[in-house]
């Protein structure tokens, strides 16, 4: 009989973040990062916010470890800061019945230590990190920069909103916060309410509509929020109802802009593009601002950035532009997901008084992968008809290249997933973007959505200059330039003649990379039109099979499982009544059920 | 200080008196005396609105007064009977049908139903034309019934059967219900477990009464009159997955009340039956009459002496003693509570009852109801609709024109043998995923092949889709089985979401091929070995439920259902199921614990392969990981059995008490399964 104890790796650290939104789960092992992935890619729960335990049992599955060999769980909040400012909600002037009786239930809900020592029997050390400093050092120790300034702006994690702060080598502190509830990421998903998209997701889609606009209301957004001293700003709360009510704004706000909110779904009209336009120039406006701030306070050369607002690209490319810093790092999940990440490498510096990492952040393919003998069993055991490219990613490359250049829409899976929002070139829909037709034909079938969304171009990364105004690799797609490529671009060019580029890297997207020089060698663009895969309200998919299901579901041309290619024209008629049948996402009710039940019991 | 920072230190300090630990006691008890309200999840409610323009899934046309399917119900299609349509208006006599899936004739619908049946006889026997309507649904529950009701009441009926009761055992949603926690729980930490079931009993009670006033308001005070059929569960066919006594009444007991057992055992073995009882009677002492298994040995020994009455208790009790398995999936069953509780109600409505275990007594000399009259725990055999049913017809001619013909069963409508068929082998699919051992699935399997040979293809297509692990719409074999298999079947295999390995479903098949020739053995292992061995997979996760599930009510560990994210071990002997070439030698890799074990101190768990032992590992109370190498001499071509006996020291709990009452004042079901072991993970490579 062994003991596996007797080979323990040192510093086995997890972070772990739920509870909220977008549950996650990282590892650490010697404070080198292993895995990351979030709970919904597992689930299918779109933003699942239960304890990841199916991301955690990936985690110590990659890292080879047993749950009893993890030194210490970090949790990326303090559950009691947390507690205080939703009691400090209901006891509020005005707060309705309804937030008192939840704040009243939540004085007796069991803490996220007991959860998670309940759901797995974990006994062994936890420890807090508290939001802003998870967010913090989800940049900081992933920048690759020995010293920088941290800037971290979201809606709201316990009381702080905003945080400034300093890292140096291992070492890093926040020294100043803004406090609940003077948020600019609240002031932003207000208005993304009024405009009638969802809080906590909608509001990219804000940040898309915004270049259709002009900045006509900047004055009447200015009066939502005072700027202060020193790091501080203000909301002006009579314009907000969250306080008080089950709504983000109140009836001020529609006095202010004279107009009623936007019904959801309803058409989008000049003026909610002038408002979303309006939001943006003045989101950039307080950025801009405060990174001066934080700049006469840290005078680095350096930013990092992260928080749910971070995910601004526009603003970080104007903030990189304009500010005062000359580089800038931008956590990829920027959102919660991302705070496992700081949690743990928090812990791991606590626990060393090492920096868990030296290095920048290269790669988010931190997700899980799928070898090829798994897929060809699925495929094999499962009625498909598909072609087998194995030994021969030459043949692979040239196939799918060629059905690109003749205007197919490809399913892309490959490697390990992304961790993160965004999909990069693992579990990617990908496309020509040089047609007219391609960004309606992908939205109208696969997207679902609203039409005014540009995609992104994902470009190999020796051949940006002549196409895109960008002076750095941009491998996360985290900021947006302009376009100047002499090809016409209209799938992937913004009406203010900007796009999200990602940079391919021959060494991190080794197979990705390889696929956009074949499509070169054919067409002379060494560009592609990149967005996730997933459909209209499913999470980006994880496995084969989400993969498959994806593609039958939005009619995708062909889809591209590791070496292997399935066109849809050879898709059995039983796996589209099988794919109708499965929901795009399984709701928490409906996972309480469980899917594992025969209906009729 | 300003307002907002007044308020904010008030808010600090609140939240860290709360969070810290006398903090969250004394919330918790302002919360249970209710000084502080926080307001309960909504209780059941049975008199919900129902619309009036429609009965189940079907809805009114307004312009020819005619019911049809409505389209946007379609997902539940399948729980109701095939009926395309009704009028409003009614022609002859007009009959309707309420209940569950034992009155849907489950594994013969919608080929063969109880409804059709008794159409059928009544048009034989009444003299205006009859039409029963038959709104029967699977799972329906009280809700069901109660909206049923309700939306049926315009439909002019001559008089209303329900065939119910099977379906309202349903613990957590009666525990949301109890006002009083806190009461409860002082109850429980008195009485032990028998609080519990008689606080989940008055759940029920008042559901019954809810349910009849309803059936009064809406039938038998407008002169319709309500015929009851009361269901009876198959008590000699049926074995429950073996019971141990509630973990809390056993504490310190739990060892004592396990050497009895064996000693009672060993006297049944050895012919002392009248002594073997005395033994019984101090089991029951430690488990307070709760633990199936106690009365499982007891009906043993009454069978033997041949006290008939006595036997057919102890069997009750084995079946209503499940009521505070808190861990398992239950499969549906009416108990001796609910019949008398709906007994007494029915009767202030003066409802006919038709009671089958009355029923299956006198037509079929049955005093003690199994396999004759049933196809699993509660649905019916052909014989058995075709017994009730015309007992129920007879009820029915003698209310409505006074007559005492006696209705033989045997002039009732009998399915095919085709249908037969099906219906056998859709009952040992149901059997062998319910937990009942290979004896009861190789009855029904061979019985399928019986009444016709050539179901044997379907049965190896269906052995082909069980045991590729994708999901069935995926699978090869499936679109051949939908093209060849009858309706019945289709309609099972498209909304079948459970698969397991399902060794002993298949060893079921493999025995009723060779009843009729056919040697499919060798077939089955070769697809066992290219899915699922070891050596092909690498490494082999034993607690994925495909693989540690043989049966549903034993699904742990099921995301979004399962309460922990590990396994817990529910018997003192673990079983698992993995497939190897069986030529070399396998690597275990597990993480384990035993969480009743006393601090520091640990025990060996017994880890065996197809019953030979092949070496031990150490638990303590905290998870701890262990490899443990097995030889190749061990482990054979084919489905191996790997087994894990938890230490015996570790069956005294003593904190389990504590733990419930905190689980009953927040109104969840609390554990009362005694728990042997713990797994995280486990794996074979
Ligand atoms: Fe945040």
């Amino acid at each position: 009989m062994d003991n596996k104890n007797q080979f323990k790796p040192s510093n086995v650290i997890v972070g772990i973040s739920f509870g909220y939104h977008d549950s996650s789960c990282c590892i650490m092992k010697d404070g080198e990062l292993v895995a990351a992935v979030q709970e919904e890619r597992f689930s299918r729960v779109k933003n699942d916010k239960s304890f990841p335990q199916q991301s955690l049992r990936y985690c110590l599955e990659v890292a080879q470890v047993t749950l009893d060999q993890v030194d210490c769980i970090a949790y990326y909040e303090c559950p009691e800061k947390k507690l205080s400012r939703q009691i400090w909600m209901g006891i509020q002037k005005g707060a309705s019945a309804h937030y008192k009786a939840k704040v009243a239930a939540q004085l007796t809900q069991p803490s996220p230590m007991d959860i998670i020592r309940q759901k797995t029997g974990y006994s062994g050390d936890i420890e807090i990190v508290e939001h802003h400093l998870s967010h913090a050092a989800s940049t900081f120790y992933f920048s690759g920069f020995d010293e920088a300034a941290v800037l971290t702006v979201d809606g709201v994690g316990e009381w702080s909103t905003t945080s400034y702060g300093k890292g140096a080598h291992s070492k890093l502190e926040l020294f100043e916060e803004v406090s609940f509830p003077d948020s600019i990421g609240l002031l932003y998903s207000t208005v993304t309410s009024y405009l009638g998209f969802k809080v906590n997701s909608g509001e990219y889609k804000v940040m898309g509509l915004a270049p259709y606009g002009k900045p006509r209301y900047a004055k009447q957004i200015r009066q939502l929020i005072e700027l202060k001293d020193k790091g501080q700003f203000a909301l002006n709360m009579k314009y907000f109802a969250f306080l008080q009510q089950e709504c983000m704004y109140s009836e001020e706000l529609i006095k202010l802009f004279n107009t009623p909110a936007r019904e959801p779904e309803s058409a989008i009209l000049q003026f909610h593009k002038d408002i979303a336009k309006s939001l943006q120039v003045v989101l950039e406006e307080i950025l801009l601002e405060k990174v001066r701030y934080l700049h006469e306070q840290v005078p680095s050369k350096n930013l990092c950035m992260a928080g749910g607002v971070a995910l601004n690209c526009v603003a970080n490319g104007r903030i990189k532009r304009e500010g005062p810093f000359e580089n800038l790092f931008v956590q990829p999940a920027s959102g919660d997901a991302g705070t496992s990440l700081g949690a743990a490498a928090v812990v791991y510096q606590r626990r060393t008084s090492k920096r868990p990492s030296s290095e920048k952040l290269k790669s988010v393919l931190l997700g899980p992968e799928y070898d090829s003998t798994y897929i060809k069993n699925l495929l094999v055991s499962s009625n498909a008809t598909f072609e087998d490219f194995s030994g021969n990613e030459e043949g692979l490359l040239n196939y799918v290249a060629t059905q690109l250049a003749d205007g197919k829409v490809i399913g892309w899976f490959q490697g390990r997933m992304e961790f993160g929002p965004r999909s990069l070139g693992a579990r990617s829909i990908l496309a020509d973007p040089r047609g007219e037709e391609m960004r309606d034909k992908i939205n109208a079938l696969v997207k679902k959505r609203e039409s005014f969304r540009p995609f992104a171009p994902a470009i190999m990364e020796d051949k940006v200059a002549p196409h895109f105004d960008l002076d750095t690799d941009s491998p996360f797609m985290l900021e947006t330039c302009q376009v100047k490529s002499s090809l016409y671009l209209p799938a992937i060019t913004h009406v203010d003649n900007s796009a999200r580029v990602q940079t391919v890297n021959p060494n991190y997207e080794n197979r990705f990379y390889k696929l956009l020089s074949h499509f070169n060698r054919i067409t002379d663009c060494p560009i592609l039109l990149n967005t996730s895969f997933n459909v209209r309200g499913e999470p980006i998919v994880c496995s084969p099979l989400d993969a498959i299901m994806c593609f039958v579901r939005a009619e995708i041309d062909f889809l591209v499982l590791e070496d292997f290619v399935l066109s849809q024209e050879m898709v059995p008629e039983l796996w589209k009544v099988g794919v109708l049948n499965t929901p795009i996402s399984k709701q928490s009710d409906e996972k309480s059920i469980g899917h594992a039940v025969y209906s009729f019991m | 200080m300003t307002m907002i920072n007044q308020y904010r230190k008030l808010a600090d300090e609140l939240a860290r008196d709360v969070s810290s630990q006398n903090g969250s006691g004394l919330v918790k008890q302002l919360i249970q005396t209710g000084l502080l309200q926080v307001p309960t999840q909504a209780v059941n409610n049975l008199n919900r609105i129902q619309t009036e323009d429609r009965v189940g899934i079907w809805k009114i046309n307004a312009e020819n007064e005619e019911y049809v399917r409505d389209q946007s119900t379609s997902k539940d299609w399948p729980f109701w009977s095939a009926l395309a349509g009704f009028k409003k208006q009614k022609t002859g006599k007009r009959f309707l049908f309420l209940g569950e899936s034992v009155a849907r004739g489950m594994f013969y619908d919608p080929i063969y139903t109880p409804a059709k049946v008794l159409e059928s006889l009544l048009n034989t026997q009444l003299d205006e034309d009859v039409e029963v309507l038959d709104f029967a649904k699977t799972n329906a529950s009280f809700e069901t019934l109660v909206e049923v009701a309700q939306g049926a009441k315009c439909l002019d009926a001559d008089g209303v059967i329900i065939f119910a009761g099977n379906n309202w055992l349903k613990g957590e949603g009666y525990l949301k219900s109890f006002e009083d926690a806190l009461a409860l729980s002082s109850e429980y930490k008195e009485q032990g477990p028998a609080a519990i079931k008689d606080a989940i009993e008055r759940g029920i009670a008042k559901n019954i009464e809810s349910l009849v006033d309803t059936l009064e308001e809406t039938f038998t005070s407008q002169g319709v009159p309500l015929y009851w059929v009361l269901p009876e569960f198959n008590l000699t066919g049926w074995k429950e997955i073996t019971q141990y006594p509630p973990s809390s009444i056993a504490s310190t007991d739990q060892p004592l009340w396990h050497e009895l057992r064996d000693e009672a055992m060993q006297l049944i073995e050895q012919g002392q039956f009248e002594a073997s009882l005395d033994v019984i009677k101090k089991m029951e002492q430690g488990d307070g009459g709760l633990a199936a298994q106690t009365q499982y040995i007891a009906a043993q020994a009454y069978k033997q002496i041949g006290d008939d009455k006595a036997y057919k208790e102890a069997l009750e009790r084995a079946r209503d003693a499940v009521l505070l398995n808190t861990q398992m999936r239950l499969v549906p069953r009416i108990t001796n509570h609910i019949k008398q509780t709906l007994t007494t109600e029915l009767s202030r409505v003066e409802a006919h009852i038709i009671d089958l275990a009355k029923v299956f007594n006198d037509s079929l000399d049955l005093p003690v109801a199994g396999n004759e009259v049933f196809l699993d725990y509660c649905h019916l055999s052909s014989t058995g609709i075709r017994v009730s049913m015309a007992a129920l017809a007879q009820r029915i001619s003698h209310q409505v024109q006074g007559d005492d013909v006696h209705i033989a069963f045997e002039s009732a409508l009998a399915p095919c043998a085709d249908t037969e068929s099906s219906a056998h082998l859709l009952a040992a699919i149901h059997n062998a995923h319910w937990g009942q051992d290979i004896d009861c699935v190789e009855y029904y399997c061979k019985k399928a092949v019986q009444y016709n040979a050539s179901i044997v293809d379907t049965m190896t297509m269906l052995m082909e889709v069980q045991n590729v692990n994708v999901p069935t719409w995926m699978n090869k074999p499936t679109s051949e089985l939908l093209e060849k298999a009858c309706t019945q079947i289709q309609r099972y295999i498209t909304s079948m979401e459970f698969k397991c390995l399902d060794t002993t479903l298949c060893d079921g098949f493999v025995k009723a091929a060779q009843e009729v020739g056919q040697d499919i053995s060798a077939q089955l292992l070769e697809l066992q070995i290219q899915q699922h061995a070891v050596e092909v997979k690498g490494q082999h996760d034993l607690l994925d439920p495909y693989y540690h599930v043989d049966a549903f009510c034993n699904t742990q560990m099921v995301e979004g259902v399962s309460k922990f994210d590990y396994y817990n071990a529910l018997s003192p002997v673990s079983e698992f199921d993995f497939v190897s070439k069986g030529e070399r030698h396998l690597s275990l890799n597990i993480t384990c614990s035993s969480k009743l074990a006393n601090k520091g101190v640990t025990a060996a768990v017994q880890v065996k392969v197809n019953g030979e032992s092949v070496g031990k590992i150490e638990v303590g109370q905290t998870w701890s990981t262990a490899q443990l190498d097995i030889d190749a001499m061990y482990i054979r071509s084919g489905v191996n059995r790997l087994t894990l006996e938890w230490p015996e020291e570790h069956r005294i709990n003593t904190g389990v008490i504590e733990d419930n009452c905190a689980m009953l004042q927040a109104r969840q079901l609390p554990i009362l399964s005694p728990v042997f072991g713990e797994i995280y993970s486990m794996t074979l490579a």
